[in-house]
């Protein structure tokens, strides 16, 4: 009796499970290839209309960020608007794919819209179709509203060329509306800047009016860890300062005895790994966010200093040590355990590592025994080593941005120190200051 | 003492029974129903069956909502549609230069140049659910997944029922899953026959899951160079995800094969 049960019950179930079965979908596949040389896609930005004559300006302004963003990107071809047809669309009505597509546009996607504009508010209507595409849907559309300013307007323009970016980089964010932290003596005392990716829209951060070093974003942009000469009791010393973005001003950190400097983030943002005197020798010190808890890493005869935080693993740092005669990278666990030399083929000074987003390269500063300072980029599992800067200048100070594609740099090119951006493989130079002398920059994390 | 009785375990089996076969006769009845509805409210996707592709019935953009972005409260960013559906009405009012251009766009919309491709009819015997890409045929830029060479070396092979079409629809996601690549393809890390060769070529296989996360990666051509291999193996690899697939895309995943050709061969 149980069995016949039992049988009954089995059947039973499978009948159900048949029932409910979805039926199982066939999956689509693709195939695509690309090649060592770049294999760019062509986006074309139309003109933005302006919907009265009060909204021109900014409709050019928009335009023309938005072309500057993509084509600086590295992963994007923007062609020349001397090749667009001479309408340009203000909305997808207006959108013909075919005069885009054909020569001399070529286009694979066209971004067009429109821009209103009113004494109280501007208001942009922007899209991005693929133009090559069956599917009459947008790949972006947006509409952004705000104050008739130029910054308002310069801001929507670079978060529209991020969505762009976002969607045809696999996911990665552009970096468009991002910051870069610096240090400027423009004004005479060194103190803590920021401006735009671009350069644009520069402007201070600290009035400490003494000496203020190496900036670092922590991982969720909100503060500044940099090193400051702030004067207690009488006495100066270098000292690890913060600086709050959403507070605006300097908050408090602990201060330890000697020298105190090169603050670098752990990825989840509460540790700080510094370089430290206080108990003689130049060591890196890690404490939580605040200071508290210092514990010493290091211990060697040579100083050490400059450590940077594998921003992926969390488990690897890097950091300058002269401990074999002149400064070189080493590499050791976060917890201070199994150090070891990064021998290069070369001597040299090396100093100012950075990790890449993905936690896979290296950049740094080497300068060969018959050389400059240049900016290197080393993959450490099989250390090779790409040279990115050449015979401009001195090149100092790597940072990459969140993308991994582009480096923010110091560099002597231009007969003062200032500050550079250029694509990962050392395309596409560009100076972003030129006011006095600017350097040790870093960029912020989104 | 023991006394000889009906078994009570076979009372209480049998009442179980009857109570289980109603309980099913009652499941099945409701199962039934349920693949009804199921299947009658699966009208606009999903498997199309005989014809052994998806059907999608496209419709205009008003009609789909676009993804949601995340609203930022300084920018104000909305959705698309909502703001462009309700400027619309308010523009007819323009005569200016619309007038003749609204009416032409409303008669084109159900046919959209890329359909009109002459170069595509004539052009591409082989593949009979080809993508007839922008004006179809070969486009003249390098995007590779709009080529269709017949040898299956580069180029778009597309198949299956999911739709048979995400090369064409998504064309701007496979350019992402390609820029995404390229940026970790560790061009350095091929030895110098490698990275000299103008034939050296293979073809990496994965599987893109809905989350963007790649899976089943591996070498389907190799090039006979093991450095070149392993670069665009690793290139796959360390990318990791490749970005969620496209929100109105209605399969689960999507199998990619991704040649990694020399300079000179798209």
């Amino acid at each position: 009796m149980l069995s016949k049960f039992r049988r009954i019950g089995s059947i039973s179930i499978l009948i159900s499970l048949a029932l409910f079965a979805k039926p199982a979908i066939g999956q689509d596949w693709f195939r695509t290839s690309i090649g060592m040389d770049v294999n760019k896609p062509r986006v074309a930005i139309a003109d933005f209309a302006p919907r009265a004559d009060s909204a021109k300006s900014h409709a050019a302004a928009f335009t023309q960020v938005v072309r500057d963003d993509l084509q600086f990107s590295g992963i994007l071809e923007v062609p020349s608007s001397s090749f667009y047809p001479p309408q340009a669309p203000s909305v997808p009505a207006e959108l013909k794919f075919a005069i885009w597509t054909d020569p001399p546009t070529n286009a694979n996607f066209v971004g067009f819209g429109n821009v209103s504009e009113s004494t109280a508010e501007v208001a942009i209507e922007a899209w991005l179709f693929d133009v090559r595409s069956v599917s009459m849907q947008p790949v972006v559309g947006k509409v952004y509203r705000g104050a008739p300013t130029d910054a308002e307007v310069r801001k929507f323009a670079h978060q529209f060329a991020d969505e762009i970016l976002g969607k045809l980089s696999g996911g990665l964010p552009g970096v468009a509306s991002t910051q870069i932290a610096f240090v400027s003596a423009r004004n005479g005392a060194k103190e803590i800047w920021m401006m735009d990716y671009d350069g644009a829209n520069q402007r201070p951060l600290t009035s400490l009016r003494t000496i203020s070093l190496t900036p670092r974003w922590s991982p969720d942009a909100s503060r500044i860890a940099f090193t400051c000469f702030m004067p207690a009791n009488g006495l100066v010393s270098a000292q690890i300062c913060m600086y709050s973005l959403d507070a605006g001003k300097v908050l408090s950190f602990a201060r330890f005895r000697g020298t105190n400097s090169a603050p670098a983030w752990s990825p989840d943002g509460t540790q700080i790994m510094f370089s430290s005197s206080m108990q003689g020798n130049p060591e890196l010190y890690v404490t939580d966010s605040s200071g508290n808890r210092p514990k010493r890493l290091t211990f060697a005869n040579g100083a050490s200093t400059s450590p940077a935080w594998n921003p992926k693993t969390g488990q690897t740092v890097a950091f300058v040590s002269d401990r074999g005669g002149i400064p070189k990278l080493y590499l050791m666990n976060a917890d201070g355990t199994n150090v070891t030399e990064l021998d290069l083929p070369d001597k040299g000074y090396l100093i100012d590592p950075a990790w890449s987003p993905n936690g896979q390269l290296l950049a740094f500063s080497w300068r060969r025994p018959d050389g400059n300072y240049d900016i290197y980029v080393m993959d450490p599992s099989s250390r090779r080593i790409v040279e990115i800067t050449r015979d401009a200048g001195r090149n100092e100070r790597p940072s990459w941005a969140p993308d991994g594609r582009h480096i923010v740099f110091e560099s002597t090119r231009t007969g003062t120190r200032q500050i550079w951006v250029m694509i990962a493989d050392g395309t596409q130079p560009r100076q972003l200051t030129n006011s006095g002398n600017n350097e040790s920059p870093n960029w912020s994390p989104r | 003492m023991t006394t000889a009785v009906a078994n009570p375990q076979d009372v209480t089996l049998r009442n179980y029974l009857i109570y289980s076969l109603v309980l099913h006769a009652a499941l099945t009845v409701a199962v039934f129903t349920a693949t009804v509805f199921d299947r009658r409210g699966n009208a606009w996707g999903g498997v199309g069956g005989e014809l052994g592709g998806t059907k999608v019935n496209l419709v205009t953009a008003a009609g789909i909502p676009l993804p949601k972005e995340p609203v930022v409260t300084e920018s104000k960013a909305v959705d698309p549609t909502k703001g462009l559906y309700k400027e619309e009405p308010p523009k007819p009012p323009e005569p200016k230069t619309d007038a003749t251009k609204i009416p032409k766009f409303e008669k084109e919309k159900p046919l959209p140049p890329s359909h009109k491709s002459k170069t595509f009819e004539s052009k591409t015997p082989p593949p009979d659910n080809a993508v007839p890409y922008g004006k179809g045929g070969n486009p003249d830029v390098p995007t590779g997944y709009s080529q269709t060479p017949s040898d299956g070396s580069s180029g778009v092979t597309v198949k299956g029922q999911g739709g048979a079409d995400f090369a064409s629809r998504y064309g701007w996601y496979i350019e992402g899953v390609k820029n995404r690549i390229y940026g970790n393809w560790q061009q350095w890390t091929i030895d110098a026959a490698g990275r000299a060769s103008r034939t050296a070529h293979c073809a990496v296989t994965f599987t893109i899951n809905r989350d963007g996360s790649v899976k089943d990666v591996h070498i389907s051509e190799p090039s006979g160079n093991y450095s070149y291999d392993s670069a665009a193996l690793h290139a796959v690899v360390n990318t990791g995800n490749v970005g969620k697939l496209p929100g109105d895309y209605s399969g689960a995943y999507v199998e990619a094969t991704l040649d990694f050709n020399p300079p000179s061969i798209h």
